[in-house]
């Protein structure tokens, strides 16, 4: 994990020093953005069963399990549309408050009982996403990795499927790597 | 131009070349038509087909631009390869910045839109090239464009392709349409030849019995008709001419044996004449020597001889002298009364013949008393005809009949009438001394006198009733046993109203 840490760190140093100087709390930030519009846009190319709804008018649930640095990326995508639909975005603090929902940021605070969390929302037609290593392969749905410096993504389609969710396919050939 | 070309053709050339060009112009703006739709068409399909090309690219890229993938863009865009008429293809983001992009072989280096555009709009052939642009739509949200160039050597290949398509077409249906001509032109064409091959003949031949076979009831019909009914008068006038000329030259052989009979009978007192007056002259002389003999005394027997010459030779010799001349005038008066038949006006009337016959017999009293003969008149019926020529003719029949009567055999004449058709026929019929077979062609001639001339008569009764008769358009003959007697028939044209 930390071996991990380590290179993203060199990367990012190695990154900035051949880029331009910016400082890197501030690329960070920028990552954040891209990663928070990529999850609006996952929602884009996605297909939830007719039954994850109410009815035609019912928003789009944007929920955030625990801590992460991508919530204050994500909070701005509320009041977007999506598929028709509103964006709501929902903080939840533990698994359990986690009711109707569909695409789940889990945080990385999260990332220790990650395998408990997986196994809670197997069945359910909520689109996993995580910004964390091995994520999509672990059992979540949508993992965010790093491709050459750019932000890109691993999909689980099994896991997806499992979850009555319909992925496009144009996302599936996008994807870094598909499980 | 064309009128004087088409004068010297045949109706047959004229009607297949009225159909042929008639139909050739006709297929010929419908093939005009036909490419200039499929022209407009051609552009439209091939608009459409770029589109729907452009619309699927947009549709299979949206993902790629949503997450910036310009390698997955450009993959797809690979795809245009298979259509060899895109020239290029570009995909832009909705800020009209480009993102990514496809270049045939020929525009391999050129990127920027604008080098892309200008290089299209050279590459102007027939129709120039296409340009196609479709939005990318992802949630009703145009998150890019999709740009495609065609070139439009696509829509001159569908061109020519469809040009020749219709080339072989048109050729065909010109086939089609030389051969229904031929067909079609028929029966126009085929009386009309055969019009002008019968009229050309019957110049030639002067054969006016040749008729045209009549196969349609339209104007060609008529005018076949026409023709025929034409030929029929001529012909109907030809034979009239013929008939005509035939009985104009009977004539003439009657006139010239006429001529000859009647020099030949003139003759004959003449020659009475002649010899008879020498014969005077001599009996003259011999009284003049008889006288210059004596002196002046005559002697008594000398006087004897003398009152003999007078008494009886002179007397004799100027007596036949007398009558030949007598003879010659009866003869002279016959021929001027022949002559007038031909001169006198007939003026038909209606006439009771009953009537007629029975003045008619009543001039005959005498002579059938004197002959003891009976005549019998049955019930006759009436004509209209010239009242003189029908007493004349019925008069001198009567008169032979009468004449030739076997003597010592009680004389039996019969008149009868009938009608047959347009005509009325009267016969007169006798028991006389009858007509023999050789003499039959003789019997209507002029100055013949058959038999036995112990009869007075100039020979010209017969040739004037025929003149007669012939005048008012009728006929006579007559049937005769040698020794039984003879039927003498004639007949009476029936006049129509109106006739004259």
């Amino acid at each position: 994990m930390l071996k991990r840490l380590l290179t993203y760190l060199f990367i990012t140093c190695a990154l900035l020093s051949v880029a331009h100087p910016v400082r890197a709390d501030e690329r960070e930030e920028a990552e954040y953005r891209v990663k928070a519009a990529f999850i609006y846009n996952f929602a884009k190319f996605v297909e939830w069963p007719v039954s994850a709804f109410a009815g035609p008018d019912d928003p789009l649930i944007f929920g955030v399990l625990g801590d992460d640095p991508l919530i204050p990326a994500f909070d701005a995508l509320r009041g977007k549309k999506a598929q028709g639909r509103a964006v709501v975005v929902r903080h939840f603090s533990s698994l359990d408050e986690v009711k109707v929902c569909h695409i789940l940021l889990v945080g990385r605070s999260e990332q220790d009982r990650l395998e408990e969390l997986i196994a809670a929302f197997r069945g359910a037609p909520i689109l996993l996403v995580g910004d964390m290593e091995r994520f999509a392969r672990q059992g979540g749905m949508i993992g965010f990795v790093l491709d050459r410096n750019k932000v890109s993504f691993d999909i689980n389609a099994e896991a997806c499927k499992k979850a009555r969710l319909i992925v496009n396919s144009q996302l599936l050939k996008l994807a870094n790597r598909v499980y | 131009m064309l009128t004087r070309i088409f004068k010297f053709q045949s109706i047959k050339r004229k009607l297949m070349a009225l159909t042929m060009l008639t139909s050739g112009a006709v297929l010929l703006l419908v093939a005009l038509a036909f490419v200039v739709n499929e022209t407009m068409m051609f552009r439209t399909t091939i608009r459409q087909e770029l589109t729907a090309l452009a619309r699927f690219i947009g549709m299979n890229t949206t993902a790629a631009i949503t997450f910036e993938d310009r390698k997955s863009a450009e993959v797809t865009l690979q795809g245009l390869e298979a259509n060899p008429h895109i020239l290029a293809a570009d995909v832009l983001k909705s800020d009209g910045t480009f993102f990514a992009a496809y270049r045939s072989p020929g525009t391999a280096e050129m990127s920027p839109t604008r080098e892309m555009k200008i290089y299209a709009e050279r590459r102007t052939g027939l129709g120039g090239s296409f340009k196609v642009t479709t939005p990318i739509l992802l949630d009703d949200q145009e998150i890019g464009t999709v740009v495609i160039w065609a070139s439009s050597t696509e829509l001159l290949s569908r061109l020519f392709r469809f040009l020749f398509i219709v080339f072989v077409i048109t050729i065909a249906a010109l086939i089609v349409a030389y051969k229904m001509s031929t067909e079609l032109q028929r029966p126009i064409a085929e009386p009309i030849l055969a019009l002008s091959r019968t009229m050309k003949s019957v110049t030639k031949e002067k054969n006016y019995a040749l008729r045209v076979d009549k196969q349609s009831d339209d104007e060609i019909g008529q005018l076949i008709e026409g023709f025929n009914d034409m030929l029929s008068q001529i012909q109907k006038r030809d034979e009239h001419l013929e008939h005509f000329a035939s009985e104009l030259k009977e004539n003439n052989e009657e006139l010239k044996a006429f001529v000859y009979s009647a020099a030949h009978d003139l003759r004959q007192p003449l020659v009475n004449i002649k010899g008879f007056s020498e014969e005077m002259v001599r009996s003259l002389k011999e009284v003049q020597g008889l006288l210059q003999k004596s002196g002046g005394a005559l002697s008594e027997h000398d006087r004897r001889s003398i009152d003999a010459i007078f008494q009886d030779d002179i007397k004799a010799a100027s007596g036949f002298v007398g009558s030949s001349v007598e003879s010659m005038s009866n003869l002279i008066d016959a021929l001027l009364k022949l002559s007038q038949v031909g001169n006198r006006d007939l003026k038909p009337e209606l006439l009771l013949m009953n009537r007629l016959v029975e003045s008619v017999l009543a001039d005959f009293a005498a002579m059938i008393r004197e002959k003891g003969a009976t005549v019998v008149v049955e019930a006759l019926p009436d004509v209209t005809a010239d009242r003189i020529a029908i007493q004349q003719i019925v008069g001198n029949i009567l008169d032979n009949a009468l004449k030739y009567l076997v003597p010592g055999r009680p004389g039996q004449v019969k008149i009868a009438g009938e009608r047959s058709g347009n005509q009325t026929i009267y016969h007169i019929q006798d028991n006389g001394r009858g007509i023999g077979n050789e003499d039959m062609p003789k019997l209507f001639k002029m100055f013949r006198r058959l038999g036995v001339r112990d009869v007075r008569g100039q020979g010209v009764g017969l040739a004037y009733v025929k003149a007669l008769v012939r005048r008012q358009g009728g006929n006579i003959w007559c049937e005769s046993e040698l020794g039984k007697g003879s039927v003498f028939s004639f007949t009476v044209l029936q006049r129509r109203e109106g006739d004259r």
